[in-house]
């Protein structure tokens, strides 16, 4: 398992090197480049973007800029952001709490939502509670997520005025219960997707493992019916489940972009946004680097669960 | 002869399979209702989605108006119908792309085996590794953040091919050592043909069903990377852009973001309801 584990890792290694290489070679191929905004501003002279260009390395061939990051990334320096001329880490650190945040609430509503529907759903099969949830689950994926946002906004914002429409914090204010309001609309617009998906799967997991011999064991032998289902049954459903929830961590890094956008908050997502208009590359990378290696990161966690529960899987 | 008999008797099957569904039936009705409808725009709305009527903007709906006019005094219903033609078609041609792709990658993998299916699924796993939205919105911000029509599907099959190579190829695999694959090859047929003409046919269920949930995938993207600022130019009415312009009209003329929404909505679930059905009825295995 060891060899294994060590294996597999060092292709996640290389597969993140490959993301960035690649991505790195694509944003710097885009016409313009960072200075083009200076291009047609008569304040700036020839000289002074020349003095700019070469300030920022652009002068450089973008693979000899590629090795130069890669190599400080190595060493933990993510650069300095073109535009703003501060160190590009320190930005993230404003910013990368936020997101969490955000995608915490997201993860524990979808949590907390998905067990109880999916374990009504498996225990109600095809009836209407149950078909009324699949047809909801199916909603769920066809909006628009930045649609259901704005619907949120109209009903709970506008409408009922219970909620704040948007930010992260009313001016001045830092209480929890606060934040908490702010959280709500995001994190069920975050948290959709993870809500719908996750009681689906448990649901068909759950009707899985309801057929199993030793649950009609169980039933046989007189325990009760909660029993059955918290020993079981669920235990035995987790695992799949579990998998799923990891592989959804950058799926809710990459919704971030949508849905802070949607709410004003002041995550990485809106950051990776503002750097995409300002041609700022290290701070474009930093986003991207994130993203990837949550993915990879997912992947291989993935990967590794189903190795450790299935030998076979590590002899291929 | 025979072999004509069998392939009708697998679709009237596949057919009657689907029919049992009731909800992908009433999804073939709306989605019928909404290709029809946005086809023949101009025999349904006399307005032109593009003429501005200043003196009449932000107009509730009305009987001249279904849904009301926008903040230049525009036709909503009109830019509805009309922006489904975009939406549609973004949609459905960035999933041919992207089929085209899935399908030549994975046949061939499964079909050759050996180094060049090592190669295509490394491809595929490098191709997953890529937070797609992040290196999406990179290089939409090549043409200044906005994309032509064109461009756009372009990237979004590129996106969208991973998956069904995948499952073409699992496909293949197993179609590759049958008989009538082992007929074909003792007939003399070339590679090519065997793999296109001989097997793709019977790795057709598993290819619909990837298709159906690939056009509403790509309309959803294409919606959403309209919202962010990097989708199609906004002069042109898509359902995505229709409702990104609202969202600033929201609390005076709410109809604009709402119906735009819900026409989306209600097309992506009826082809939901349609891709399910079809997985039942062509019998894909579900996993």
């Amino acid at each position: 398992m060891t060899a294994y584990v060590a294996r597999r890792a060092a292709q996640a290694v290389v597969l993140l090197v490959a993301v960035s290489f690649v991505s790195y070679a694509i944003m710097s191929a885009a016409p313009g480049g960072p200075l083009a905004v200076y291009l047609h501003n008569p304040e700036v002279t020839p000289d002074k973007i020349d003095l700019l260009r070469h300030q920022l390395g652009l002068d450089r061939p973008w693979y000899a800029r590629y090795v130069a990051w890669l190599g400080g990334l190595a060493e933990g320096h993510w650069g300095y952001s073109y535009y703003t001329g501060r160190p590009v880490l320190d930005m993230i650190g404003e910013r990368l709490p936020a997101t969490l945040t955000l995608m915490a609430a997201a993860f524990t509503l979808a949590l907390g939502l998905s067990f109880p529907i999916g374990l009504y759903a498996a225990t109600h099969k095809y009836r209407w509670g149950d078909n009324l949830l699949s047809f909801g689950s199916f909603f769920a994926w066809a909006m628009p997520t930045f649609w259901f946002g704005l619907m949120l906004q109209l009903l709970f914002g506008v409408q009922l005025r219970l909620l704040p429409v948007a930010g992260m914090h009313e001016i001045g204010v830092t209480s929890a219960g606060d934040l908490l309001r702010h959280l709500v609309m995001p994190a069920m617009v975050l948290g959709l997707g993870s809500i719908a998906s996750w009681s689906r799967y448990l649901r068909s997991s759950l009707l899985d493992t309801l057929n199993q011999d030793y649950v009609r064991t169980a039933h046989a032998k007189g325990l009760p019916d909660s029993r059955v289902l918290r020993r079981h049954v669920l235990r035995n459903s987790l695992m799949p489940i579990v998998t799923l929830m990891g592989l959804d961590l950058p799926a809710l890094f990459s919704g971030a972009v949508v849905t802070e956008s949607i709410f004003g908050w002041p995550g990485m997502g809106r950051l990776f946004l503002s750097a995409l208009n300002n041609r700022d590359y290290p701070l474009q990378m930093a986003g991207l680097m994130i993203s990837a290696a949550l993915l990879i990161a997912g992947n291989l966690l993935a990967d590794l669960a189903y190795a450790a529960l299935d030998p076979r899987i590590r002899y291929q | 002869m025979m072999s004509e008999r069998r392939q009708t008797g697998l679709w009237t099957l596949a057919w009657s399979r689907f029919r049992r569904h009731r909800m992908a039936l009433a999804g073939v009705v709306v989605l019928a209702a909404v290709v029809g409808a946005v086809a023949g725009a101009p025999l349904i709305t006399h307005d032109d989605p593009t003429a501005l009527d200043p003196d009449h903007s932000l107009a509730p709906p009305s009987a001249a108006h279904p849904l009301g006019t926008d903040d230049l005094g525009r036709d909503e219903f009109a830019r509805v119908l009309y922006g489904g033609r975009i939406s549609l078609l973004v949609g459905t041609t960035a999933m041919l792309v992207g089929t085209a792709i899935g399908v030549t990658l994975g046949s061939v993998a499964g079909y050759m085996g050996g180094w060049t299916d090592t190669a295509v699924m490394r491809l595929v796993d490098l191709v997953l590794s890529f937070p797609a939205i992040f290196l999406l919105l990179i290089l939409l911000n090549w043409t200044g953040g906005r994309a032509p029509v064109l461009m756009m599907v372009g990237y979004l099959g590129l996106f969208g091919w991973t998956g069904l190579a995948r499952i073409v190829r699992a496909e293949y695999l197993s179609l590759r050592s049958r008989e009538f694959v082992e007929d074909a090859r003792a007939a003399g047929a070339g590679t090519p043909r065997i793999i296109f003409r001989h097997i793709l046919p019977n790795a057709m269920g598993p290819i619909l069903v990837q298709a159906a949930f690939a056009v509403a995938g790509a309309m959803l993207a294409e919606a959403a990377l309209d919202f962010l600022g990097f989708g199609l130019p906004p002069g042109i009415p898509t359902w995505g852009n229709l409702m990104t312009q609202a969202e600033n009209y929201m609390t005076s003329n709410p109809v604009l973001v709402i119906a735009p929404g819900l026409v989306v909505t209600f097309t992506v679930v009826a082809v939901f309801f349609i891709g399910d059905a079809l997985r039942d009825a062509l019998d894909v295995r579900s996993r």
